[in-house]
């Protein structure tokens, strides 16, 4: 009875996120097209992990994650398992966690303004959910399938739930072993909660919290807890104001190609009237301590990313996704308590459609295909190829990208096997170099070598830079296949050796 | 004052709108024709019709236009790092003081005539300089008084 009233009270609410899930889930094998490589290792390590308890490495229940030197804090990676458990080793799979986890925030959001008195409007609290479930920055991390939306979620519950210290911080505490960002953000984030709401009062969550950062303490001291270091920039106010600026904010994409929706901004245009409203009505407000908090929010939340290269990190700066839809959804309430109600209606239909249609546009249809390519497309079919020929020896150029762990996601190699192939050395946190060639079944994954690799009946596999017609030509290689993208450009080509014509004295001697 | 300020900063964006070398709104360079073209040919057969209203209508083009014009005025990176906030908060106090007379002829209509002569102005956005400069005055009181 209770749970049917529950349901009847917020039909309208779980229509909305009804939405958003298929919104999150439409195709989410196939857009974006492709899987990107970090969506590959880390669903690599999660199979790996609940094949065998250890990584790609052969480490046992690591707390980082080697990856490709980036020691990623790894709780993302044991969430994973459970979805690969159940839909097994694919894009879906490695996808969907991150679509419940923005779900989950949207479910915060509803909770934080029904706890306060924000909002006039009785129905802005739906608004809000909504806005922030069709916002594209919203739904381009919703739908990729590695650690920052989880981490993202994490931090963005325990700060929505900041009424309720002990789970607040918790969660915060928790974030920091799901993202790279979150451990800069989370101290501070605890902090401001602390000192605005609960100073001079119970000591114990901040001692909780505390606890909770002890594996991470103890590898404060390898190499592996500092490696993302080497990206700190001198150019942090520049950078910071980048964070702030309306430009970046709702017209330009993001300067990186796998992390950019083609046309579409992390907010839509019209975002812009209701986010300065917003700013406003915090300015006015903001003597009242949730006023403060938000605030505060928006002034620390940008100092990571604006510390580290690349400038304008729309990954690194997701955290403020979450003070940024609350400000909006203030003004939008603001606004529309100005107006008579059919307008409201009429302007809200407009709106809605102009944004889905911009959504639909951007990322359903140009996406796939203008991003293919920094998505990695082409890997699956690649993976393919090399399964339907077992008989041949395939070299694969790593010159440009990491197309080992592609290969061994698509073909969901075994775990065992491939850790029996590349044993790694026993210093995992203290030996911080990259291991970029690798060897499985009859697969190497290294740069081609024009001496040697000639005189031997194998496959060469490269993009388009990395065999020229010259080549082609001067070595005697014959075309086995190319793999093109949506746009007929070619992404991949394989290339068979001659030895008996290019070395003939060697095949002699043999 | 108000009228002086004011007929002063309409004369600015006469003389902006004249000094204005932009193409016109809806023209489009090769790159355009090519990048558009492309994006026409990504939309699935069923969907030609939306492309040709999202892509190739004159409407779609000059929607999309004038906002990147507008965005390209609120660039940050071309103010002070300083100056941001205190022009922020001296904005704000001109609304919560109700000097809509300033905001509408030091900022709206600056920001209008500039959404329609373009970004690239070879004198750079000297309309929105009264804005600037009051703004920053009032900003600057503001933090005096508190």
């Amino acid at each position: 009875m209770a749970c049917f009233r529950l349901l009847k009270n917020n039909l309208l609410l779980l229509l909305i996120l009804g939405f958003g899930l298929f919104l999150y889930t439409y195709h989410l094998s196939t857009i974006p097209s492709g899987v990107y490589v970090d969506e590959a290792v880390v669903g690599y390590d999660a199979f790996s992990i609940l094949t065998t308890s250890k990584d790609h490495f052969g480490k046992t229940l690591p707390i980082y994650f080697k990856f490709f030197n980036a020691y990623t804090p790894g709780l993302f990676v044991y969430v994973e398992t459970l979805f690969i458990k159940i839909f097994s080793l694919n894009a879906f799979a490695i996808r969907l966690p991150s679509a419940i986890s923005m779900l989950l925030v949207g479910i915060g959001i509803y909770i934080f303004l029904s706890q306060h008195q924000i909002l006039k409007l009785k129905y802005s609290k739906l608004i809000a959910v909504f806005i922030f479930i069709i916002t594209p920055w919203t739904v381009f991390n919703a739908r990729l399938g590695y650690e920052t939306t989880f981490a993202f979620a994490l931090l963005s519950l325990g700060i929505l739930l900041y009424q309720k210290p002990t789970l607040s911080f918790f969660l915060i505490s928790l974030s920091t072993y799901a993202g790279h960002t979150q451990r800069y953000l989370a101290p501070i984030i605890i902090l401001i909660i602390y000192f605005i709401f609960y100073y001079k009062k119970s000591f114990k969550p901040l001692i909780f919290a505390a606890m909770i950062q002890l594996p991470n303490i103890i590898l404060l001291f390898t190499p592996a807890f500092w490696v993302k270091n080497s990206s700190l920039t001198g150019l942090f106010f520049t950078q910071y104001l980048s964070y702030f600026s309306p430009l970046n904010l709702f017209n330009n994409q993001d300067a990186d190609p796998q992390r950019s929706i083609p046309l579409l901004a992390l907010f839509y245009g019209w975002m812009f009237i209701p986010w300065l409203t917003g700013l406003y009505c915090l300015y006015q407000r903001r003597k009242t301590p949730v006023y403060f908090y938000l605030i505060c929010l928006i002034l620390l939340i940008p100092i990571p990313a604006a510390m580290t290269y690349p400038s304008f990190s729309t990954q690194r700066a997701l955290p403020l996704l979450l003070p940024y839809s609350i400000i909006i959804t203030i003004g939008i309430d603001k606004i529309l308590s100005y107006l008579p109600k059919l307008i409201k209606i009429i302007l809200m239909i407009i709106i809605v459609f102009l944004s889905l249609g911009l959504l639909w546009r951007s990322y359903f249809i140009l996406f796939p295909a203008a991003r293919a390519t920094a998505w990695n497309y082409g890997y699956h079919q690649l993976s393919n190829l090399i399964s339907l020929n077992p008989q041949k020896h395939f070299i694969v150029d790593n010159s440009r990208g990491q197309p080992s762990i592609l290969i061994l996601f698509w073909q969901k190699y075994s775990p065992i096997s491939f850790q029996k192939e590349n044993p790694f050395n026993k210093n995992y946190y203290q030996d911080v170099n990259s291991v970029m060639n690798m060897k499985f079944a009859n697969v190497e994954v290294r740069p081609i070598n024009w001496q040697q690799d000639l005189c031997k009946n194998q496959v060469l596999v490269g993009d388009g830079l990395a065999i020229s017609d010259s080549q082609i030509s001067q070595h005697y290689l014959t075309k086995l296949f190319e793999i093109k993208n949506n746009q007929n450009q070619i992404i991949l080509q394989a290339y068979e050796t001659n030895p008996v014509k290019k070395c003939p004295q060697t095949i002699k001697q043999k | 004052m108000k009228l002086a300020i004011s007929l002063f900063t309409f004369f600015l964006c006469l003389i902006q709108i004249f000094l204005s070398k932009n193409p016109p709104l809806l023209s489009q360079t090769e790159v355009d024709l090519i990048e558009q073209q492309q994006r026409m040919n990504d939309y699935p057969p069923p969907y030609f019709r939306l492309a040709n209203i999202f892509e190739k209508r004159p409407e779609s083009r000059l929607f999309f236009k004038l906002q990147n014009n507008f965005f390209a005025i609120f660039n940050l990176n071309l103010l002070p790092f300083i100056l941001v906030p205190i022009i922020l908060i001296g904005f704000f106090d001109l609304i919560k003081n109700r000097n809509y007379w300033y905001i509408l002829f030091l900022l709206i209509i600056p920001t209008i005539t500039l959404t329609f002569t373009g970004p690239n102005q070879t004198w750079g956005n000297f309309c929105l300089l009264p804005f600037i400069i009051i703004s920053t005055i009032n900003g600057l009181f503001s933090f005096i008084k508190k």
